[in-house]
């Protein structure tokens, strides 16, 4: 297993070394110029050019990616560009709220995905069947923004029950700061809930058809025994997959919501930046992403192998 | 956009607690259907980088709370003497993270704004916008105004407890020369900047220079002790000690700044008046908090998670002066908004003839209310100055507003125009920007212009217009209430890359004058001269919209906020 884990860790390098060059080289071909945001309106073409300099922005493309490439084999990510510190720092000290929001959108995935899925799959063709699917696939298909503007005029604004926007660490209390964090976590979770519940509706329809169930309840085993011990169990592997991917696209996700809520997380701070067009940082925050997709593809594996004990990796 | 601000009304309507649920569901379809992403990216845009204020199209007049009409802005200014109390943490909504807390190093306005509670300059603003000794206790000029002598007020110090001296004054300076566009420009007059001693410094000109208080009273010649200026002689600020009535407390980026009362600044005698006078802090801690969605700021205002909200969308102004507990204040005067033509020999507008053509077509009114919505949001006049300034003349009107066809078929016919598309960049980030570029094209088009209208986001249209060859028009504003020699337009290499031999004459004049009535002469022939060389076609001065809590007492509506001489009223 450990052999398996490195040789999968090996082989994300390329992966990762992709993502970088390309990142690099897209934003690069972007038109805009950092300097110029960073210098304010009346700066003069003198004063940007001078700090274009300093900053080595008027180097050659290639001279450029070699440097940033040196530092990132030491594991430098470079500086940020407007707000002056390591971009690793920069990410830092905006991961908590990401992380946060991230976990709490996917519980809220999953709370709301995986009993309304079994639920409909143990009555399909009825009306819970029926209903619950059509309110997911309007949950699917409802844009994140929307639903997070529309939350905020009903809870925050009309009724005036959580505060609309912003992040307080849990230091600040701890209702201080899940108050902030139910309406965008609803938010962010609705639409992967409404995915979930569809999968694993599918999963559990196959499952429940198969032979191991008809014997089963054919040696007389109660219903709910039937479908926790063995339903579920044997419909959970194409689920946690879901699951998992739901918490990286979630942390992409997160890039609209906090913004939306006024979070200062990763997603705020990648908005923030291509609109600023800080290069370092961007590409930084791309890979940070992409890391989290690579190491989050190997726990699903790896959990496979707790799951299924069929599953073995050589 | 269509979509977006259908949404944005729907929004507007529930605040009012009559929302309709026709129309709501109507603006979610439309949400659901065209262009959501763009919407979503154009709402998200990056009024952090912020030129002219009034970003997504927000204007208005400085105002009362609920009474939803506009007073002029300078009027209500309190009496900082007042009753004010002590206490409270003011929670300030801005548009977005500052590019760094030096208004030296970077001319963004919410840098300025911010970062002039903690810096104070040897002059400041007046009511009328003219400069008014803050540090300096008094100065004289001397020798035609080829010297000048400022003398520091005595007991001034600094947030670390040191004394304000000499040598400080010229450390600041030195670095506010090498630092600020402004700053290099008005040092390319300066011989020699000498201490006379410890509280006076003794400027020597080249040549007459009266207009160096006005240089003087801006934030970038800001006084921070010599040992900080020197150690950032050619780069933003990593330490803030000045001598303002707030003092730097942390900066989280995207959180919050967080400045504290200095309970040992010692104000001006007498009361306040404009930006000058009589400073007091009351409030033990101001946070100001980016929060860059303008309808997060309306939000946070209404459930009182911001005491204060600047640059808040008109669309929502009904709905505001509806909230019992908010304070409203349409801001004017504030900035002109206009369009500026490339001058330079690589673009087809350096046709004086052309640009004159297609100034004359213009008629404002359309244009204003595209961008500002309606009337009470904006103001019609000439000259690059307000009202309110000893700067606003009738210089040039006649080219104003002039809404003649054909006149101007003929003056295109004449400047051998031959169809070429100009090519004009523009942007939704500011919502002003698109709506006034559409009016205009439609109407330049009525006399045979042909617009290519690109759209592009902020970042890369101040990229594009940087490059003399890539664009032929683009719209901005510029602060109404400014000294005409600093606007930006007046320097050569900034976009638009205007040259004209009359304006730097006059330009040079008004450097050494101090006569208020040959002032006057001289910048009604420089509004002149801007309008017969068809420098930009100026449409109109465009206001914003702030939102406070009414217990914020004290609050003076002028074009730039701040908040000593505020507090909270139990």
């Amino acid at each position: 297993m450990t052999a398996y884990i490195l040789r999968r860790l090996i082989m994300a390098v390329p992966v990762m070394l992709i993502v970088a060059v390309t990142t690099f080289l897209l934003l690069h071909m972007t038109p805009g110029d950092p300097v110029a945001v960073l210098l304010g309106p009346d700066a003069t073409t003198e004063q940007i050019e001078q700090l274009r300099d300093q900053l080595g922005l008027n180097d050659p493309v290639h001279v450029q990616l070699a440097r940033w490439f040196t530092g990132l084999l030491r594991g430098d990510l470079g500086q940020s560009i407007f707000l002056n510190k390591p971009v690793t720092e920069a990410i830092l000290e905006r991961l908590a709220p990401t992380l946060e929001l991230s976990i709490l959108a996917s519980l809220v995935a999953i709370l709301i995905g995986v009993p309304t899925g079994i639920l409909a799959a143990i009555r399909q063709g009825r009306l819970l069947d029926f209903g619950s699917m059509l309110v997911a696939m309007v949950g699917i298909s409802m844009p994140t923004f929307w639903l997070g503007l529309n939350l905020i005029f009903i809870f925050a604004v009309s009724l005036r029950w959580l505060p609309p926007q912003g992040y307080q660490p849990f230091q600040d209390g701890l209702w201080e700061n899940l108050s902030r964090m139910i309406l965008p976590a609803v938010t962010l979770g609705a639409g992967q809930g409404a995915f979930l519940a569809r999968m694993t509706r599918s999963v559990m329809l196959d499952v429940l058809s198969e032979d191991f169930v008809r014997t089963a309840r054919a040696k007389g085993l109660s219903e709910p025994r039937v479908l926790l011990a063995h339903v579920l169990r044997n419909g959970l592997i194409p689920v946690v997959t879901v699951v998992g991917l739901t918490f990286a696209i979630l942390m992409g996700g997160a890039v609209v919501t906090e913004q939306v809520f006024n979070i200062p997380g990763v997603g705020r701070l990648l908005i923030q930046a291509v609109l600023r067009r800080d290069f370092p940082l961007v590409q930084g925050i791309v890979l940070l992403i992409a890391l989290v997709y690579v190491l989050i593809n190997l726990g699903i594996d790896i959990l496979y192998a707790f799951l299924d004990p069929r599953i073995r990796y050589a | 956009m269509r979509s977006h601000d259908e949404a944005q009304r729907a929004l507007m309507l529930a605040l009012q607690r009559r929302l309709d649920r026709r129309l709501l569901l109507r603006s979610s379809a439309a949400l659901l259907g065209g262009g959501a992403l763009a919407s979503l990216l154009a709402a998200c845009g990056g009024e952090t980088t912020e030129e002219g204020g009034g970003a997504s199209g927000t204007p208005a007049t400085s105002a009362s709370p609920a009474a939803g009409g506009a007073s002029p802005t300078a009027a209500a200014q309190p009496s900082p003497a007042t009753g004010g109390q002590k206490g409270g943490v003011l929670r300030v909504a801005i548009i977005g993270e500052p590019p760094a807390l030096d208004p030296t190093f970077t001319t963004a306005t919410i840098t300025s704004n911010i970062t002039w509670h903690m810096f104070e300059s040897l002059f400041t603003r007046d009511a009328s916008f003219s400069p008014k000794p803050m540090l300096a206790e008094s100065f004289e000029f001397q020798n035609d105004n080829k010297v000048l002598v400022i003398a520091l007020r005595p007991n001034i110090k600094f947030h670390d407890g040191r004394p304000v001296t000499a040598d400080d004054v010229i450390a600041s300076l030195t670095r506010y020369s090498q630092l600020s566009g402004r700053g290099k420009n008005f040092f390319t007059r300066v011989a020699n900047l000498d201490k006379v001693d410890d509280t006076t410094v003794r400027f020597e000109f080249n040549e007459p220079t009266g207009i160096a208080p006005v240089f003087l009273a801006q934030v970038d010649a800001m006084i921070i002790p010599k040992d900080l200026a020197e150690a950032y002689p050619d780069k933003e600020l990593g330490e803030y000690i000045g001598t303002g009535p707030f003092k730097f407390k942390e900066r989280l980026p995207d959180r919050h700044i967080s400045l504290v009362r200095n309970d040992d600044y010692v104000p001006l005698e007498g009361a306040a008046d404009g930006y000058g006078g009589a400073r007091v802090p009351y409030f033990d801690e101001i946070r100001f908090i980016p929060v860059p969605e303008q309808a997060v700021r309306g939000d946070g205002l209404v459930t009182d998670e911001f005491d204060f909200a600047e640059q808040l969308s008109l669309d929502n102004y009904d709905a505001f002066t509806a909230e019992p507990d908010l304070g409203l204040q349409v801001t004017l005067p504030y900035y002109f908004y206009g369009a500026h033509f490339n001058k330079s020999q690589e673009s087809i507008m350096s046709n004086l003839k052309l640009r004159q053509a297609l100034l004359a077509a213009v008629e404002m009114d359309p244009i204003a209310k595209a961008g500002f919505s309606r009337s009470e949001f904006y103001r019609l006049y000439s000259s690059m100055s307000a009202p309110e300034t000893p700067w606003h003349t009738e210089g040039g009107a006649e080219y104003y507003d002039q809404k003649n066809p054909e006149k101007a078929k003929q003056l295109l016919q004449e400047s051998g125009y031959d169809g070429r598309p100009i090519r004009w960049l523009s942007t939704k980030e500011y919502s002003y920007n698109y709506n006034m570029a559409l009016v205009l094209k439609q109407q330049l088009e009525a006399i045979g212009a042909v617009i290519d209208l690109q759209v592009m986001d902020w970042a890369t249209l101040v990229k594009t217009r940087s490059q003399r060859d890539a664009w032929d028009i683009f719209i901005t504003g510029h602060e109404s209430y400014q000294h005409p020699v600093l606007q930006p337009y007046m320097n050569e290499t900034w976009p638009g890359f205007w040259s004209n031999a009359r304006r730097d004459e006059l330009l040079q004049q008004l450097m050494g004058e101090t006569d208020e009535a040959k002032i006057k002469e001289l910048v009604t022939e420089l509004d002149k001269v801007w309008w017969e060389d068809a420098a930009m076609i100026k449409v109109c001065e465009g206001a914003t919209l702030r939102g406070y809590r009414t217990r914020l007492k004290g609050y003076a509506s002028l074009p730039d906020w701040f908040f000593w001489n505020c507090w909270f009223e139990e």
